[in-house]
């Protein structure tokens, strides 16, 4: 798995102006989930669903780099790219997955003291309030596993 | 580092492989011919392809390629026209990229290499088809390759870099831990520089013959 850290290392070296301007959009789209996260749950569903969409989009601009180049305006798979060299498919997924896991165990705890501090502040502190960050932190979680699968082979 | 077909049986894309069974040797060069569509390409993806489904077994040093792929891809240099490189890249940037990969990569032996070849320092995609062949043989020397793997390598190839060529490969075997299986539809070639020889039609071994007697 080290070598596909120290690829992921140089790649990110090398792209590092694309990576920027995917950390940059995902500042933006996290920043914004996260104050609409400061409502309460159940306080307001277009708000709910907004700050859902909004971290599904933050976690694609961090793991979309790490997944795909671009060849002749073409998107491909950097594992096909890799297909030849000596490293394995459960390498690369391991790797990848470690990325994700940060990246959710990271915002599930900044969501949860978020969801707290709202709460409180609304004083409308429930179980709810607890278990929902952990629960949306989990199906984020979930949908990144799948849609590294997803973009392995395409 | 010689390799073993035994049985190897597959389906792919509605083209079959079927009961292909022979040896390429150490120290030799062994050619694979055939018509287009013999399945000469399909043969080398079920060596260099993780995700490849055959039947039968596929023996590096009588070991099974399966369970043992990661370490023996070290040793195994693929050239090939198809793109697996980074073409938005030039060959040092893949090679930066690339190298941790390999246990041993010699980045001085592949710069000597892709001086001595004329390869230019542009992207891979603004690479002629030979500098792009040039490349990857340099590639495959620096993390030094014990089983060179060729598909039609030598078509678009310029005479003077061919003799280059072969001379380099002549070389290699010369160590006789090397072995080379290559690809070709150029009769002469096989007259002159190979040992063996294995023909394929429509996914079947049809001949495995030594090249000597032809040479003489």
């Amino acid at each position: 798995m080290e070598a596909v850290r120290k690829f992921d290392a140089e790649w990110k070296k090398q792209n590092a102006w694309e990576f920027l301007m995917r950390r940059v959009c995902l500042v933006l789209f996290y920043s914004i989930g996260s104050c609409l996260m400061l409502l309460p749950f159940g306080s307001s569903a277009w708000a709910l669903v907004s700050s859902v969409m909004l971290f599904l989009g933050a976690m694609h601009f961090y793991i979309a780099p790490y997944m795909r180049c671009v060849e002749n305006g073409k998107s491909v798979s950097l594992y096909v790219k890799l297909k030849w060299m000596p490293v394995s498919k459960r390498e690369f997924l391991a790797v990848r997955r470690g990325y994700l896991r940060k990246f959710c165990v990271g915002t599930g705890v900044f969501l949860w003291i978020l969801q707290q501090i709202g709460a409180c502040l609304a004083r409308t502190w429930g179980a709810e309030n607890a278990l929902f960050p952990l629960a949306f932190t989990a199906a984020l979680y979930l949908v990144g596993i799948f849609d590294i699968n997803r973009k392995l082979f395409q | 580092m010689y390799i073993e077909f035994s049985h190897v049986t597959t389906h792919c894309k509605g083209f079959s492989l079927k009961d292909i069974s022979f040896l390429v040797p150490e120290g030799f060069i062994t050619g694979l011919v055939g018509e287009n569509g013999a399945g000469k390409t399909t043969l080398f993806h079920q060596i260099m392809d993780e995700n490849a489904r055959y039947s039968g077994e596929i023996y590096i040093n009588g070991v099974p390629l399966r369970e043992h792929r990661q370490e023996f891809m070290q040793e195994i240099g693929f050239i090939s026209q198809e793109q697996k490189f980074f073409k938005n890249y030039t060959p040092m940037q893949n090679v930066d990229l690339l190298k941790g990969f390999y246990d041993k990569f010699n980045c001085d032996l592949f710069c000597s290499k892709l001086e001595e070849y004329h390869v230019p320092g542009r992207n891979l995609s603004g690479l002629s088809r030979g500098e792009f062949i040039k490349f990857q043989m340099a590639f495959a020397l620096a993390h030094e390759s014990k089983l060179f793997l060729m598909d039609e390598v030598t078509a678009g190839m310029d005479s003077v870099f061919k003799k280059e060529f072969f001379k380099e490969l002549h070389r290699l075997i010369a160590g006789e831990d090397t072995a080379v299986f290559m690809s070709t539809h150029i009769e002469e070639e096989v007259i002159r520089h190979m040992d063996y020889v294995v023909g394929l039609s429509r996914g079947k071994a049809e001949y495995r013959k030594e090249t000597e007697k032809w040479k003489r």
